[in-house]
């Protein structure tokens, strides 16, 4: 019995015991979720000390892991469940008083949304931990699974006519949404209150583009299974060669789902509308847990596929396909974020364009910029996670999703917009900020590799002044008098002129506070000292870099490898 | 020989899925696409384990000699957890539908303002 299967264990039996326990409160069952994640995160925190010390595998009920199936604690796995942890601690914190709202619980916050959350956080927990491969494809599809509900369960903002405002829609909606408002006029809201057309067809679309990749995924496990009949990944590290065309349609057979969950280009048609669907607290999840535990895995995939002898004849051409769908999902991404008009969308394409960041990265040989990929991963996850909650709290205020409908709610909640602007401002990679340190890697390590990547190079630095033209107008839009048709740039910053507004003052909630004052925290203090984290990712990346010695041979026992 | 027909079958039915998902509007259909595609990688995870004139990998009172009269078993049960995920998706993506029909009014999951 190995006591570290808790950390997969704590979010099953959330999920399982809220719908029994906490049925008829869902204050009960938010509160049962923050403290779970809570407990996991400092249990996590507590195994870090050995694993650091020594990376090891545990063993699922005893069988030998070419057959059966284990888990990898090491400092990459367990730095990013921790990180895993932390967000979904901190979106549950956000969802025990979720702003602006009253009698209708928004999609992610009844009983049944948390109990899928957890689902979700278990899916991202277990991606990153396991070392088999038809454990990763269960995983994401759990993960997926209780994402397509998650999508599905979102509601239109505070009433039918808001979410009519707030996207165009067609005639037949505009009815609909008529009708769920005559509805909730004529008698109290309705226990299943009216579902919006934007988040079903956004969740449909997601669920049958996942599905799609993830049958592929078994189509290329059952490749490699009848290949070399294995189906742990660091098995195949030492595996002899495959033949070159059959090694490559596997490996992207087996690429398809993770690459899909990243958001990467031919795959990424479903990110705007599937975030526009979700429920604020979890579109936070959504891309903080959901994409960063797919990249890791994603990361690990390609290392072993890199530098392993199982798929040497093609590790060429998979870098070649990788680099160019990174940097067609950055300039894709970051279009698509320029041009939405709808706070969740710039958000969800943004982070396509940083995991496009991510795969140039993954895609250089020899994972030369290994660390400063993982740096990145980390920083956008965090600045991800604060962005998505804080864009939680102006849309509950504002009524509607559309970022120039907020303008000067930055004055009302100085503080909050605050933390939004240093959000933004990491992402785009400013210095001082835990952005910058991870861009700046990987720009560094594109441009010594030279050839056909330094065109990537010009895509990620196109994708940052797209990032930094769209966040610096959402900022400014955010400080902007309501009335006065624009201020000064300098008068950006201000404090917050009094009776300008509109909208009740109301205090930004402790909910909403707490979580981005700690999210806004950490990506200050990765930009000031990224040594910090340094001392957990140097560590994770050389398991990246020399997957032989760091991974496989530590789950494998010696000779066991067939 | 046979496993030749279950790969090729397999195929048939994946291609048919495949092409069902990409081109089908009616959320329905591309649901039972879906299906169809699932089931042919299910038969080719099958199909793979197959080895002529070998037993079904159970455990009976009957047999007790070593391993080699099974089949492989390892793939039947990948496939049994899939076909399991499977019937769990298709049960949630037709209660999304039925929302989605409840909110939209349609079954086919384009708008027409593209600007949002």
């Amino acid at each position: 019995m190995h006591h570290e299967i808790l950390l997969l264990a704590l979010p099953i039996a959330v999920s399982f015991l809220v719908p029994l326990l906490a049925r008829r409160s869902a204050a009960v069952a938010r509160w049962i979720a923050f403290l779970a994640y809570l407990a996991a995160l400092a249990y996590t925190l507590a195994l870090f000390p050995s694993v650091m010390a020594s990376a090891r595998a545990v063993i699922v009920a005893g069988w030998l892991p070419p057959l059966g199936i284990a888990l990898f604690l090491s400092p990459l796995s367990l730095g990013a469940v921790a990180l895993v942890y932390l967000i979904a601690a901190l979106t549950a914190l956000y969802n025990l008083s979720s702003p602006g709202e009253n009698k209708r619980p928004e999609g992610g916050r009844s009983a049944r949304g948390v109990a899928l959350q957890a689902l979700f956080v278990l899916g991202g927990v277990g991606m990153v931990l396991t070392a088999d491969l038809f454990n990763a494809f269960v995983f994401l599809e759990i993960a997926g699974i209780s994402a397509f509900a998650l999508v599905a369960s979102g509601r239109p903002l505070q009433s039918g006519r808001a979410a009519a405002a707030n996207v165009p829609v067609t005639s037949v909606e505009k009815k609909s949404a008529a009708a769920a408002d005559s509805k909730t006029a004529s008698a109290e809201p309705p226990a299943e209150a009216a579902p919006s057309a934007v988040s079903t067809s956004g969740s449909l679309r997601y669920l049958v583009a996942a599905q799609t990749a993830s049958l592929f995924m078994l189509l290329g496990i059952g490749l490699l299974y009848s290949a070399t009949g294995l189906l742990t990944l660091p098995s195949l590290v030492s595996h002899p060669a495959l033949k070159s065309s059959f090694g490559l349609l596997t490996a992207l057979l087996l690429l398809f789902p993770v690459l899909l969950e990243t958001k990467i280009v031919p795959l990424n048609f479903w990110v705007g509308r599937a975030y526009a669907g979700a429920p604020a607290g979890f579109a936070a999840s959504l891309s903080g847990i959901g994409a960063t535990a797919a990249a890791v895995l994603l990361l690990r995939m390609l290392s072993v596929m890199g530098s392993g002898s199982a798929f040497a004849g093609t590790a060429g051409e998979l870098r070649g396909v990788l680099l160019l769908l990174g940097s067609l999902t950055v300039l894709v991404g970051e279009t698509a974020a320029f041009r939405e008009a709808d706070l969740k969308k710039v958000l969800a394409w943004s982070s396509a364009g940083q995991m496009g960041v991510v795969l140039v990265g993954a895609a250089l040989p020899a994972g030369e910029a290994a660390a400063w990929v993982l740096f990145f991963l980390a920083s956008h996850a965090v600045a991800k996670a604060l962005l998505f909650l804080l864009a939680g709290f102006f849309a509950a205020r504002a009524g509607t999703n559309r970022w120039k409908a907020m303008k000067g709610l930055g004055r009302l909640h100085p503080l909050a917009a605050g933390m939004f602007t240093v959000g933004a401002l990491s992402l785009m990679g400013l210095p001082l900020f835990a952005g910058f340190w991870g861009k700046l890697g990987v720009l560094r390590a594109v441009f010594s590799s030279g050839g056909p990547a330094v065109l990537a190079a010009a895509a990620i630095l196109l994708g940052t002044v797209a990032e930094g033209v769209y966040f610096l107008r959402i900022a400014h839009s955010l400080f902007e008098a309501p009335e006065a048709e624009s201020g000064t740039p300098e008068a950006e910053r201000e404090a917050p002129t009094v009776g300008s507004g509109k909208p009740a003052r109301a205090p930004v909630p402790a909910g909403v506070l707490l979580p981005a004052l700690i999210l806004a925290a950490a990506v200050l203090l990765l930009g000031l000292r990224p040594s910090l984290a340094m001392r957990v990712i140097a560590p994770a990346a050389r398991e990246l870099v020399s997957p032989d010695e760091q991974y496989a041979q530590k789950i494998l026992p010696s000779g066991a490898s067939r | 020989m046979v496993q030749t027909a279950l790969i090729i079958s397999a195929s048939a039915l994946v291609l048919t899925g495949l092409f069902g998902v990409i081109t089908r509007r009616n959320v329905i259909r591309i649901l039972l696409a879906l299906n169809l595609l699932e089931t042919g990688v299910n038969l080719f995870l099958v199909s793979i384990g197959y080895a002529p004139g070998k037993e079904a990998p159970i455990v009976t009172a009957r047999i007790t000699g070593p391993i080699s009269p099974f089949v492989d078993p390892l793939p039947q049960a990948l496939v049994l957890t899939s076909i399991v995920i499977g019937l769990g998706t298709t049960a949630l993506a037709l209660a999304i539908t039925l929302r989605h029909y409840r909110a939209a009014r349609r079954l086919t999951l384009e708008e027409t303002g593209h600007a949002s």
